[in-house]
C-alpha cells in the first residue's frame, strides 16, 4: 500500500494542507494524479482576458474578472475551489487597484482560511494598488454617527484579511521604485510620489527589491505579516497601524516570522522597552539597526529582560531613540556605533527608564548619547562601557551639566578620542522628575559652586571638538595645548562678566577651522561682552547662527578666510 | 452500555459507548437503532468490515485517549485546518507508512474527523520541503510523466526555481 492507494477524497485532504504555490508546483510535478487533484482545487482569476503561463500547471480554471462581472457567476465558480490566485495587471483605465477584486473574491469564498493570493503582474498594476488609499483604510472610528461606515470598514477589513500573500511577477516589483525619491527626480514623474507603502499585513514575497520603503500595515485577522525575500537588504520602517489593538507584538512577530537572509539595515521600528533583541538574531547579515523604544508600562518585561545573552554578530550600528530603553545581556562583537537618545519622564523614576547592563561591544569606535531628565544615565552607560572606552574615536554627548561633572573621569578614559562633541541639553524645570525634595532633585541636574569644574585631559589627541552651550572656559583652559585640533566649534554663552578668548598658534598649532557663535539669554540687559583674539593665519573662521560683532574680534593675524554660515 | 466493535478479521473490541461514539459512523448507527445510554447492562455489537483488527485497536486507542477531548465543530473547517497536530497525536502516528495509511483510511471510514485530519497533516509534513523526486522516493510513487511532458513542465515552472 502506498500513498496513492488512498482514495482521492483523502489525498485531496492531504494536498489542501499546502498553501504555498511553490510547494503546489513541486507537488504537481510528482505524478499525474497529484497534478489533477491540485488542479481540482486551485482557481486562477485575473483582470486580463487570458491567464498568464505562471500558474497553468496547478490551476483547473481561469476566471476573467472585469468591473462588470456578474457576482453570481463568480460565486458559482469560486464555490467549487479552495485556493485562489488573483493575477492583477491594472489593465482597465479606471481601475482603482487590486482591492475591489480581492474583496469580491473574498466575499464569495466559502471559507475565510482558503488561501487568496494576490499576484501583481505589471508595474502599472502594482503602482495603481499602492496609490489607492482606500476610504476604509483608517481604523474604525468609534464615533456614533459614523456607525454605518464603521460597519462597512469592518467588513472590508474582514474580507481583505483573507488575502494570505502578495507576489510580484514580471516588472511589477519596479513599482516599489516609485517610493524612491531619487528615481522620481530622474523620471520627473511627480504624480507618482508616495512616501510610504500602506497595505494590509500578510506575507509579501519580493524577488528583486533591495530596499522596501516605510511600510504601514493593518494587521490581518488571519495571516501574520511577514516578508520573504533573498534580495531585500534595507527596511525603511515597519509600522502596525492598528488603533484597536497593541501595535508592537505584530512587529515582533514580523521579525520572528520573516525570511530575509540578506537583510543589512533596519530603520524606524518600534519596540517595547524590555523586548530582547534576540528577534534580530535570525538575520545574520544585519549591520545597522535603528529602533524606537517605548515604555508601555510593562514593568515585568522591563525588569525581566532576557536572561540569556543575545549575540548579533554582524551588527555595526545600533541606534535607539525613545522614552525608555532596556539594553541588557548583549554581545555585539562588531558594533562600532552606539547611539542612544532617551527622554525620561517626570512621572517615572530613572531606574525605570533606562537599563543598560551586561553589554559587551569590544569594537566600539563611536558613541552618541543624548539623555534628557536622566541625570545618572551618562555615568551608568559610560561606566558599563568603561572596558572599551579607550578604543572610542568619536563621541557626542548631550545631557545636563551635572552629568558631565559626574562622568568627567570616564570621559577622560577615552584616550583614543579624535572627535568630541559635548552639549548641555536645554532642560526645563518641567522636565525634572517631581520629588518632595525639589532642591535635592535639582542638584542632580545643575552644577553647584562646590562642584569641581569639568576638565578635559584629552587636549593633546583630539582633532575635532564641538562645545555647544557648554562650560567652554573650563575646557579651553588657558595653558592647555590642543596639538592635534583641526576643527573647533563653540557656542558661547553670554554671562554678566566679560569673557575673553585667545586663539593662537601656541595653543592651537594645527587649527584649520574655527566656528563660533553665541547665545544671549539676557539680550535685553546685556550686549555681547565676549571678546576674541585671533592670532592664527592659516585658520578658516566661520561664524554660525549668531556672529560676534566684528568690533569684539581682534585679528592679530588675518585668518585665511572669514565666513558666515546662517544655519537657520 | 458497552459496545463490542468487530474488526474485518473478526476480532472483537469491547469499549464504552463514549469511546465508540468518537466515530460519527458508530454514533449515528447507535442513534438510528434507538439505543440510549441508560441501560448499563445492554451490550451492542458493531461490525466494521473495512478495518482489520490491528488497525482498529490503534484507532480505538486514539478514541480512548480523546474520549473527553472537545474538538472544533466538524463544520468548522478553518479551525480544524489551522490547528496544529497535538504532541500526543504526533507520537501516536509515529508508525510505519502502511499502518499510517490504514489508520487514515479507517478514520475516514469510521468518520473520525480529528484523527483523519491529524493523519493527513502528518503525511503533509512528511511531504513538505521535499523535491518531486524525493517525494516519489519516500512514498514509492512512479513518475508517470513522459520525458517530453516532464521537460515541458520543467520549462513552464522555471520561474519558480528562481526565488
Amino acid at each position: 500500500m502506498n500513498l496513492l492507494s488512498l482514495p482521492d477524497e483523502v489525498l485531496l485532504l492531504i494536498l489542501t494542507k499546502f498553501e504555498d504555490v511553490y510547494e503546489l508546483i513541486d507537488l504537481s510535478r510528482v505524478c499525474k494524479q497529484f497534478q489533477a487533484l491540485i488542479k481540482s482545487f486551485v482557481l486562477v482569476l485575473g483582470d486580463a482576458e487570458e491567464q498568464s503561463e505562471y500558474f497553468k500547471g496547478i490551476s483547473g480554471r481561469y476566471l476573467h474578472m472585469d468591473q462588470s462581472s456578474d457576482r453570481s457567476e463568480i460565486e458559482s465558480v469560486v464555490h467549487r475551489f479552495q485556493l485562489f490566485i488573483f493575477e492583477y495587471s491594472g489593465l482597465s483605465p479606471d481601475s482603482t487597484g487590486s482591492y475591489p477584486y480581492l474583496y469580491t473574491i473574498a466575499s464569495c469564498k466559502l471559507r475565510p482560511l482558503s488561501p487568496l493570493i494576490e499576484v501583481f503582474m505589471t508595474r502599472k498594476g502594482a503602482s495603481r494598488s499602492f496609490q489607492q488609499k482606500s476610504r476604509y483604510w483608517l481604523d474604525y472610528e468609534p464615533v456614533e454617527e459614523n456607525r454605518a461606515s464603521n460597519t462597512e470598514a469592518m467588513k472590508f477589513h474582514a474580507m481583505l484579511s483573507q488575502v494570505s500573500k502578495t507576489m510580484f511577477l514580471n516588472d511589477a516589483e519596479d513599482a516599489l521604485k516609485t517610493f524612491n525619491h531619487e528615481d522620481l527626480s530622474l523620471s520627473g514623474d511627480s504624480s507618482m510620489v508616495e512616501k510610504d507603502l500602506i497595505r494590509f499585513g500578510h506575507e509579501y514575497e519580493f524577488r528583486r527589491a533591495v530596499e522596501i520603503p516605510q511600510f504601514w500595515f493593518t494587521k490581518s485577522n488571519l495571516h501574520p505579516c511577514r516578508f520573504v525575500s533573498k534580495s531585500v537588504k534595507i527596511l525603511r520602517g515597519i509600522t502596525n497601524t492598528s488603533m484597536t489593538s497593541n501595535r508592537i507584538p505584530p512587529l515582533v512577530d514580523f521579525f520572528q516570522g520573516s525570511y530575509l537572509p540578506n537583510l543589512e539595515q533596519v530603520f524606524g521600528v518600534a519596540i517595547e522597552s524590555g523586548i530582547p533583541l534576540s528577534m534580530f538574531d535570525r538575520y545574520p547579515m544585519l549591520r545597522s539597526l535603528s529602533l524606537e523604544s517605548a515604555y508601555t508600562g510593562d514593568d515585568e518585561l522591563f525588569w525581566n529582560a532576557s536572561k540569556s545573552v543575545t549575540r548579533l554578530n554582524s551588527l555595526q550600528e545600533l541606534t535607539i531613540v525613545g522614552n525608555s530603553a532596556c539594553l541588557c545581556d548583549l554581545y555585539l562583537p562588531s558594533l562600532q556605533l552606539l547611539s542612544l537618545s532617551i527622554y525620561g519622564s517626570r512621572e517615572r523614576e530613572e531606574e525605570n527608564t533606562l537599563r543598560f547592563e551586561r553589554l559587551r561591544a569590544p569594537s566600539l569606535k563611536q558613541l552618541a548619547f543624548e539623555f534628557t531628565s536622566l541625570p545618572n544615565a551618562l555615568f551608568n552607560v559610560l561606566d558599563e562601557l568603561s572596558p572599551v572606552l579607550d578604543g572610542v574615536e568619536m563621541c557626542s554627548l548631550t545631557t545636563n551639566s551635572k552629568s558631565f561633572i559626574k562622568s568627567n573621569e570616564l570621559i577622560n578614559q577615552m584616550v583614543g578620542l579624535k572627535q568630541l562633541s559635548m552639549s548641555y541639553n536645554n532642560i526645563d524645570v518641567n522636565d525634572i522628575p517631581q520629588s518632595h525634595d525639589t532642591l535635592a532633585t535639582e542638584s542632580l541636574y545643575s552644577i553647584s559652586p562646590e562642584d569641581p569644574p569639568f576638565s578635559l585631559h584629552l587636549s593633546s589627541t583630539i582633532e575635532d571638538l564641538t562645545l555647544g552651550r557648554f562650560d567652554t572656559q573650563s575646557v579651553l583652559t588657558v595653558g592647555s595645548q590642543f596639538k592635534q585640533l583641526k576643527r573647533l566649534s563653540i557656542t558661547l554663552k553670554i554671562r554678566v562678566e566679560r569673557q575673553d578668548y585667545t586663539f593662537d598658534h601656541t595653543h592651537f598649532p594645527s587649527l584649520q577651522v574655527l566656528e563660533i557663535d553665541y547665545v544671549n539669554l539676557y539680550s535685553h540687559l546685556q550686549n555681547c561682552n565676549i571678546f576674541v583674539k585671533i592670532d592664527l593665519k592659516d585658520v578658516e573662521l566661520v561664524f554660525t547662527k549668531q556672529p560676534l560683532p566684528m568690533s569684539n574680534v581682534d585679528f592679530v593675524q588675518l585668518p585665511k578666510h572669514i565666513g558666515v554660515h546662517l544655519m537657520e | 452500555m458497552s459496545i463490542s466493535i468487530i474488526s474485518s478479521d473478526g476480532e472483537p473490541f469491547k469499549v464504552e459507548r463514549k469511546v465508540a461514539e468518537r466515530s460519527v459512523l458508530i454514533k449515528n448507527m447507535l442513534g438510528d437503532l434507538g439505543n440510549d445510554d441508560d441501560d448499563d447492562d445492554e451490550s451492542f455489537e458493531v461490525p466494521i468490515p473495512n478495518v482489520r483488527g490491528s488497525v482498529l485497536q490503534k484507532i480505538l486507542e486514539w478514541c480512548e485517549h480523546h474520549k473527553d477531548t472537545a474538538f472544533p465543530d466538524d463544520e468548522d473547517d478553518d479551525s480544524r485546518k489551522s490547528a496544529p497536530v497535538e504532541e500526543w497525536d504526533r507520537e501516536f502516528l509515529r508508525v510505519d507508512q502502511e499502518m499510517l495509511y490504514e489508520i487514515i483510511l479507517g478514520a475516514n471510514y469510521l468518520n473520525i474527523r480529528p484523527l483523519l485530519d491529524a493523519g493527513c497533516k502528518v503525511v503533509a509534513e512528511m511531504i513538505r520541503g521535499k523535491t518531486p523526486e524525493e517525494i516519489r522516493r519516500t512514498f514509492n510513487i512512479v513518475n508517470d510523466f513522459s520525458p517530453e511532458e516532464e521537460a515541458a513542465i520543467k520549462r513552464e515552472n522555471e520561474w519558480a526555481e528562481d526565488r
